[in-house]
This record gives C-alpha cells, sequence and structure tokens, in this order.
C-alpha cells in the first residue's frame, strides 16, 4: 500500500517511515504543508497519516483537501495535542481515526491496516493468517471451517496480534487497544496475562495452537503458523 | 434596585423637603407682610378713634362691638404702658370657635382721666394665605414627583439604553467563544468610554485565555513528541531477535517509566484544562448510562478480582455539565471502586437525588481520607499508580462546585459526589 507520510519531526517520521516500510508499504514522506499540499496533488495514496502541527499550516487544511479531492484516500490524524476539538474537528472532516501522541507503533499499524482493509475492500472480507480465516466485517474467526467462539475483548486482542505478526507487542500497547485510550493503564497489565491465557484456550478447543510467547515479561509475539 | 429609581427617590426626597422648607419662607414672609398691612390699619383706626374721642366730653365705651375697647386706667398705669401689638385669640360667635385676632394696646388722656385702647382686627386672612400655601406646595409637590417618574422612565428607555445593552452584552460573555461583544453605540462620553474600555478588557481576556489554553496545548506537544519518539525507539529495540534478557528488561522498564511520563502529563494537563475552563460546553447529562458503560469497560477488573456488583442507578437523574468531564469523574471513581475492591468484595454504585456514590470492600486506610484527594497521594500498593486519579475527581468537583465526601470503615471506601440542584449551577456555570 502507498502510504504518504505528514510530519515534521525527524525523530518520528524515521522510525515511522522505516517501520512501515518493513511492514511492507511504500511509505513517502512530506515535512512541510506546502510539500504535502504538491504529493497530495500531484498522486495518489492509501492513506495519509497527517500530523496537525505542521511548518507551513494545519493538518487540518490538508485533510479539508484531501477529503474534497480523493474521497476513497484513508487518513488517520496524528497529534500531540491532546486537544477534543481537535480529535472531534479531524473526525468530522472526514479522517477515519484519530491518534494521539505518544502510540504504540502496534497501535498504529493496527490502525492503519483497519483503515486500509475498510477502505479497499468496502468493509467486507476475510482474511487468511497462517490456517485461520478471519472474516473482519462480522467479527468471526474460524479453523479449518469451525467458527472459534470469541468474545468482543478477545476478538480485538487477537485482532492485535494478527494485525502486529512476528512482532513483539508491549503489555501497555495491548492494554491500551483492548481497553482504550486511558493514560494510567498500568493495573490492566496483569489481566493481560489471563486474557491471553483464555485466548490461547479458545483455540485450543478447537484444536488450533495459538502461538502467542511471551518476551521476558515485556510483552508479546504472535507467528502464525 | 436600580440607579435610576434610587436617583429618583433620593432627588424626589430632597425636592419634598425644598418645597416644604420654602413653603413656609413664603408663608412666613407673607404673614410678616400681614402683619404690617393690618398694624398700618390698626394705627389708623386708632388715630380715627381719637379723632372722634376728642368730640366728646365723656370717655365710654361704644354700645356695640365696633372691634375696640376703651377703659380708664390709673395715672401710675399710664406711665408704665407702652404702645404695643398683640397676637390674641378670640371667640368668635359665628364661627364658634377662637380665631387669631391682632391687637394694638395704646393709651390717650382725656380731660384729666387716664384711658387705655385696644383695637382688633381679624387675622383670618393671614390663615387662608397659609392654607392655599399649603395645598400649592403639595400640588407642586405631587406634579413633580409624577413629572420625576416620567422622566425616568423616559430615561431609562433612552438615554441609559446604551449602559442596558452594554449590561446584558456581558452578562453572556464567554471568553472560551469566539463572538465578538456587539456594544451598543452612544453620544454619550460616559457610554463611549465605558464601550470602549468593556470591549478592551474582553479582548485581552479572550487573549490571555487563548494564550493560556495554547500554552497547554502547546506545552503537552513539546513534551508528547519526544516522548513518543523515545518509545518507539524503545519499540523498535525490543523487536530485535538477538535481544538478551537483561537488555529486554531494561527496555521494558524504560517503556514503562517514559509511559509513565506521558501518563502524568496527561493527567496534569487534563486538571489545568480543568481549571482553565475549558471544558465549557454544558449540558444536561444523565449519569446512569455513562455508569453502566464504564462499569462494562472494567468489567475485567471485576471478573478476574470476582466482585460482586451491586447497582442502584436512577435513569432520570441528570446533572448540568459538561459530558466529558462527567465522564472522566465517573470512570475514576469506578475504576478506583473496581481496583482498590478486596479480592471476591463487592462495588456498590447509587445513583439518584442528584448524588452518585460509589462503595468497595477495601482494606483500612492508615492516612487521613482528605490527603487522598491531594496529588500523588497513594494507598494502594499498586506499582504504577499516579496517585493523580482522586486530584482529577477532586478538580472536577471543584470547577462544578460538587461536593465529595469520603467515608470509610474497617472494611468499606465509600465516596460520593452531591452533584448541587440546577439552579444553582446555572450561576456557576457561567464565566
Amino acid at each position: 500500500m502507498k502510504i504518504l507520510l505528514i510530519e515534521d519531526e525527524p525523530g518520528l517520521y524515521e522510525t515511522i517511515s522505516r517501520f512501515l516500510g518493513e511492514e511492507g508499504h511504500v511509505c513517502e514522506l512530506a515535512t512541510t504543508y506546502d510539500e504535502a499540499e504538491e504529493k497530495l496533488a500531484l498522486y495518489a495514496y492509501d492513506c495519509v497519516l497527517i500530523d496537525i502541527m505542521l511548518p507551513g499550516g494545519s493538518g487540518l487544511d490538508l485533510l479539508r483537501q484531501l477529503k474534497e479531492s480523493h474521497k476513497s484516500t484513508g487518513a488517520i490524524v496524528i497529534s500531540a495535542k491532546d486537544s477534543l476539538e481537535d480529535k472531534l474537528t479531524g473526525l468530522d472532516l472526514g479522517a477515519d481515526d484519530y491518534l494521539p501522541k505518544p502510540f504504540h507503533l502496534s497501535e498504529l499499524n493496527a490502525r492503519l491496516k483497519s483503515v486500509l482493509r475498510r477502505l479497499k475492500f468496502e468493509g467486507s472480507d476475510t482474511m487468511q493468517v497462517g490456517s485461520l480465516t478471519i472474516d473482519t466485517e462480522a467479527r468471526t474467526v474460524f479453523f479449518n471451517g469451525e467458527e472459534v467462539l470469541l468474545n468482543r475483548k478477545e476478538y480485538d486482542l487477537l485482532m492485535v496480534f494478527v494485525t502486529n505478526q512476528n512482532r513483539v507487542i508491549k503489555k501497555s500497547a495491548l492494554a491500551e487497544h483492548v481497553w482504550g485510550d486511558n493514560s494510567d493503564q498500568s493495573d490492566s497489565y496483569d489481566f493481560i496475562y489471563s486474557q491471553i491465557k483464555n485466548l490461547r484456550k479458545r483455540f485450543s478447543q478447537v484444536g488450533y495452537e495459538l502461538t502467542i510467547q511471551t518476551v521476558y515479561g515485556i510483552g508479546y509475539k504472535f507467528s502464525p503458523h | 434596585m436600580r440607579l435610576l429609581n434610587r436617583s429618583t427617590l433620593i432627588s424626589t426626597l430632597l425636592l419634598l423637603l425644598a418645597l416644604v422648607i420654602s413653603g413656609l419662607y413664603i408663608y412666613d414672609q407673607v404673614s410678616e407682610e400681614v402683619h404690617d398691612e393690618i398694624d398700618e390699619e390698626l394705627l389708623n383706626r386708632k388715630l380715627e378713634i381719637l379723632a372722634g374721642v376728642q368730640s366728646q366730653t365723656v370717655v365710654e365705651n361704644p354700645p356695640l362691638y365696633a372691634g375696640f375697647t376703651i377703659e380708664p386706667i390709673s395715672k401710675r398705669e399710664y406711665k408704665h404702658l407702652k404702645e404695643h401689638f398683640e397676637d390674641i385669640e378670640l371667640y368668635e360667635l359665628i364661627e364658634k370657635e377662637h380665631e387669631p385676632h391682632r391687637q394694638l394696646v395704646t393709651k390717650f388722656k382725656h380731660r384729666d382721666q387716664y384711658y387705655r385702647l385696644r383695637i382688633e382686627a381679624s387675622l383670618l386672612d393671614l390663615e387662608d394665605m397659609g392654607e392655599v400655601i399649603a395645598y400649592s406646595t403639595a400640588w407642586v409637590c405631587a406634579a413633580l414627583v409624577l413629572l420625576g417618574f416620567l422622566v425616568n422612565f423616559l430615561l431609562q428607555k433612552r438615554l441609559w439604553r446604551p449602559f442596558y445593552q452594554t449590561l446584558d452584552q456581558l452578562k453572556h460573555f464567554r471568553v472560551d467563544q469566539p463572538d465578538a461583544l456587539h456594544l451598543p453605540t452612544s453620544t454619550i462620553l460616559e457610554f463611549q468610554e465605558l464601550t470602549q474600555v468593556v470591549s478592551t478588557l474582553a479582548e485581552v481576556n479572550r487573549r490571555s485565555y487563548q494564550q493560556q489554553k495554547q500554552f497547554v496545548e502547546n506545552a503537552s506537544h513539546e513534551i508528547q513528541t519526544p516522548l513518543a519518539i523515545a518509545l518507539h525507539q524503545a519499540e523498535e529495540l525490543i523487536q530485535n531477535p538477538d535481544l538478551q534478557e537483561k537488555d529486554a528488561r531494561a527496555l521494558g522498564l524504560l517503556t514503562e517509566q517514559l509511559e509513565r511520563l506521558s501518563a502524568l502529563n496527561k493527567a496534569l494537563l487534563l486538571m489545568t484544562k480543568i481549571s482553565n475552563q475549558q471544558y465549557a460546553d454544558v449540558e444536561n447529562v444523565a449519569v446512569a448510562p455513562i455508569v453502566r458503560r464504564l462499569v462494562g469497560e472494567y468489567e475485567y477488573l471485576s471478573e478476574e478480582k470476582e466482585l460482586q456488583l451491586d447497582l442502584q442507578l436512577d435513569e432520570t437523574m441528570q446533572v448540568r455539565a459538561n459530558v466529558h468531564l462527567i465522564e472522566i469523574l465517573v470512570r475514576n471513581l469506578v475504576r478506583n471502586a473496581m481496583l482498590h475492591a478486596t479480592e471476591n468484595g463487592s462495588v456498590q454504585i447509587h445513583v439518584s437525588d442528584q448524588k452518585l456514590s460509589i462503595a468497595n470492600t477495601a482494606r483500612p486506610i492508615t492516612g487521613k481520607t482528605e490527603a487522598l484527594f491531594e496529588r500523588f497521594v497513594k494507598e494502594s500498593p499498586q506499582r504504577q499508580s499516579l496517585g493523580l486519579g482522586l486530584a482529577i475527581v477532586k478538580s472536577i468537583c471543584e470547577a462544578y462546585h460538587y461536593t465529595p465526601v469520603i467515608e470509610t470503615t474497617d472494611h468499606q471506601f465509600q465516596i460520593t459526589i452531591q452533584f448541587i440542584p440546577d439552579s444553582f449551577q446555572k450561576d456557576s456555570g457561567a464565566l
């Protein structure tokens, strides 16, 4: 997928673009308002990541322009201004998601994939993960044609792993993704463990071994087979 | 009392006093003039009477009442008697009452005999005059008071209109709203100045509010960006498949602390925003649905600890506040209760009568309960708790003048938020 990253902080865009490259995307970069405006006018992207505060203008104006000319392009607003108005304005202008800084790369990945999935397959698709089949529209998971019964939280948790295969996902990222954007989340870390245990149990009931390993107690890694 | 009413009242009272004094003064002047006239007349009559007496041999009183009396006196009395005027009361047969009279007392000598002469004249004219003056004064008073109220009414309508318009605008002024004040123009210097001062003041207020807001947001930005960079680097380092356990643990700790810093920054920012009244949108918020949703969100905590939940929610209860703040308030309380509840314990949540009360089974608290509302005070052994949860609750309560009350027993911790009735809130909600 072709992604345009509009971000002016070298420390951020270097990591994010490298990360997106590793995930198999083509990531282009715009570091100023004018550069972004030009690139948006010249090329088509599958998804645009827009920082709000940019040298030369506001990312929200870029978002407005983008949604006027390329409706089908996904847009995720990333902002350090943890301001409610910006979030609401962003979503009003047609942003598909809003991600406040600092965010986990795994979280960005999960949201990006979710946006791309929605846009490219018009919201209905089944995806193949190893020998698992996941219907992202119906939020159901099948192994060998048999449905794995998951509750909402378990499905959410599985999707973080599915979108971040072979990556170590920090406990905090898991907690935040599943239990929402709350600060002071540490209390829920201990429950991640039991949730993952439950998840494994659900899959073993249909005879599938969910290969989620713990990595030195700081996170978990899912390598499907 | 309105300024104009008060000024009218004061000027009316002063006017009445002035009219009474002027009435008395006029009466005094008139009465002096009348006395002079009557005295002159009495002296004239004295000359007439004396002329009449000269032609008679024997001096005696007239057979009928003629307005004067003559009586003989001794030489000694004659010597001491000095001609003078007196005010006396005489009984009038027709009126059947005492009426004021003026009397000239004088003396004369006729054929070696000494006499005293008293001549009277009625002062009724003067009394009538006083009455006329009193009535006129009263009428003038009444007319002036009426005129005063009329003028007052017109002034209020016309002259003071810019003032009341300005006042009305100020009442609805909110620093967080961009709509400018529509101040009236006026040809009156004071109102022009008022308009100028008020709009300058409003502009300064709005600007400093905006700057403060901007600063808070910028500060948050400036801190979150480096945190984001550091967290991303740590996250990338964790991906290294050759990572040693020792380094992994160090990275874990590093990440944890960075996340903690970020959470702290967010929490402090939130409190600053609350006390800056940046959550100014107020609406009627139903509390029960919010409680139910958040209890659902933290179900994993209650399931994990096998807590018994007891919800008694009055669905109709609403509070006038910002919906986000109420959610943050309820979230912190619900989360706290679930987090600190003892294993296999219970959490009770009651919503009714403008009250939200959350109780959980708890270990006894060692410190002072009020201190729990302070920042960074922690009772729980939770490793990474920020100790800001109740401080946020407190700042929301302060913003809306709610009273949070903590009650503890050996086995229970209960916090009750008393939302004040609507009528009070409307005033405190506006800036």
